[in-house]
């Protein structure tokens, strides 16, 4: 069996196996590590990512690895990549925080830096009070204390 | 995609608590710090600026000296040029992305105004060290006929602006000569080195920017005699350049340690750092740069570009090499006079 056809499968924090291609598993730079340590299992067990979000982080490593693949007008397979990007990552906050830890804990180096943009720019204009909303982050500043901290900042408020 | 479930005892608490969605906060509460950082070194400045305001745990996360260090490395990945424009009594700044690849053919660049600043009369403005400028600004203050040389750190981004003390005033002093602002990068501090003239030689005075209380200006020695220094500086590692004449009235390049203070001085060939030439890095090496064959103006009569490396400072061995100018020059610059 050639290198590329290798399956592997790896096991949710339900215990959901998700049987993958070697080629795929390592862009998750936490399993290529452990693959080339000898581990040579077939069965790599990702103990603190659920299906829905495994399953996520393989959609996306998948389309990588195909992409990468591909031969010739890598001009239009880049485009097709970015759109892919931006579709895969137009989610809610909690599935987007979800993505952004698997991502860091996996070493989807990628996702990670696609997830942290998003989150960059969606908080990026919004009044303290919608940030706190959407974070669930209590307000610790005292009236008089905020009052102090938004003058300090009122330059970064104008237009 | 194939999967199967396996059959795997657990609890089924584990299992109901898994299954529904941590809330944003506790996810957050997950979220390494450095993540959390992460997110924000993306943001421009002001938008972090807005994002202290949310809360005194996320205030104190941006505050950190190591996402302050993160946020400017990461600036420094995409250079923008920053531009000044004196209109009446108002230094307004603007910034543009660099072009990335100097042959591109650039029509016309889109500036994004940044801050304006109410000034005087502005005599000089330094290059900009992490963000901060130091512009000196010739000001009459109150009661008084003669204007006097007064310091203002700015920050363009932010638009913040602070007025340095007053250096002081020996007896016979004459204005400030020249002042030159510095950085530490092992220390992380700014430093102003200010001289002026008292009965016919140099006084040195150093002011290290720390916080803006009880800031005072210290007097050092300088052990290299020299007069008219600059007007161009530049920075290289710790160690601030700038052309002057000896005390022989030989040309010299004075080397200031910004840690330690101490002055050196390096025998200069005269076109290097007389006036109309700019001092460069080169490839972490002092270079100096001038137009040839009149070194005074950039114009469509300029051929060449000369520069002078300074190949070892210990042995003062200088190197040059001439850049010629293409024929197409003179298209692109028309009429117009330009000047480092």
């Amino acid at each position: 069996m050639s290198e590329s056809n290798k399956k592997i499968s790896l096991i949710s924090s339900e215990g959901e196996a998700f049987e993958v291609s070697e080629a795929v598993a390592r862009e998750f730079e936490i399993v290529a590590h452990m693959l080339e340590d000898g581990c040579s299992g077939s069965s790599i067990p990702i103990t603190t990512v659920d299906s829905n979000i495994l399953g996520k982080v393989i959609e996306y490593c998948t389309k990588h690895v195909e992409v990468g693949n591909v031969e010739g007008n890598s001009e239009k397979a880049e485009k097709d990549l970015e759109e892919f990007d931006k579709r895969f990552i137009a989610v809610e906050m909690n599935t987007l925080f979800s993505l952004i830890l698997a991502a860091n804990y996996l070493n989807v180096k990628g996702l990670l830096n696609i997830g942290c943009q998003k989150v960059a720019d969606t908080i990026k204009d919004m009044k303290p009070e919608e940030v706190r909303s959407i974070f669930n982050i209590e307000n610790d500043y005292t009236p008089a204390e905020e009052e102090v901290v938004r003058k300090e900042n009122e330059w970064a408020f104008q237009p | 995609m194939k999967s199967r479930r396996r059959n795997v005892p657990e609890d089924p608490q584990t299992i109901r608590r898994r299954s529904s969605r941590l809330s944003a906060d506790e996810l957050l509460s997950k979220i390494p710090i450095d993540l959390v950082i992460e997110i924000f070194s993306r943001l421009p400045l002001k938008y972090i600026a807005r994002r202290r305001c949310v809360s005194k745990r996320w205030a104190s996360a941006l505050g950190r000296s190591d996402f302050k260090e993160l946020f400017l490395t990461k600036s420094l990945a995409y250079p923008q040029l920053l531009l000044a424009c004196q209109k009446e009594s108002e230094l307004i700044f603007l910034s543009s992305p660099q072009p990335k690849n100097p042959d591109e053919a650039v029509s016309l660049i889109a500036a994004d105004h940044h801050m304006t600043f109410p000034f005087e009369r502005v005599d000089d403005i330094s290059i900009s060290i992490n963000g901060y400028v130091c512009i000196t600004d010739e000001r009459i203050l109150k009661g008084r006929k003669t204007p006097e040389d007064v310091l203002v750190i700015c920050n363009p981004s932010t638009g913040q602006s602070f007025t340095l003390p007053k250096i002081p005033k020996l007896k016979k002093m004459k204005r400030t000569a020249k002042s030159f602002f510095v950085y530490d990068p092992i220390e992380k501090q700014h430093k102003v080195l200010a001289m002026a003239r008292v009965d016919g030689r140099y006084v040195h005075q150093v002011l290290t920017l720390k916080g803006t209380r009880n800031l005072t200006w210290r007097m050092i020695e300088c052990s290299v005699p020299h007069y008219y220094p600059g007007p161009k500086c530049i920075c290289i590692n710790t160690v601030l350049y700038y052309g002057a004449l000896g005390s022989n009235k030989c040309h010299i390049l004075v080397c200031f340690d910004v840690r330690s203070e101490m002055y050196s001085s390096i025998k200069a060939i005269q076109r290097a750092v007389e006036e109309g030439a700019t001092l460069v890095n080169y490839k972490g090496k002092l270079a100096s740069l001038r137009a040839q064959p009149n070194p005074h103006a950039i114009s469509g009569t300029s051929t060449s570009f000369e520069m002078w490396i300074l190949e070892d400072p210990e042995k003062h061995e200088w190197s040059s090499r001439i850049y010629k100018l293409p024929p197409v020059w003179k298209d692109v610059v028309a009429g117009e006079v330009l000047f480092f």
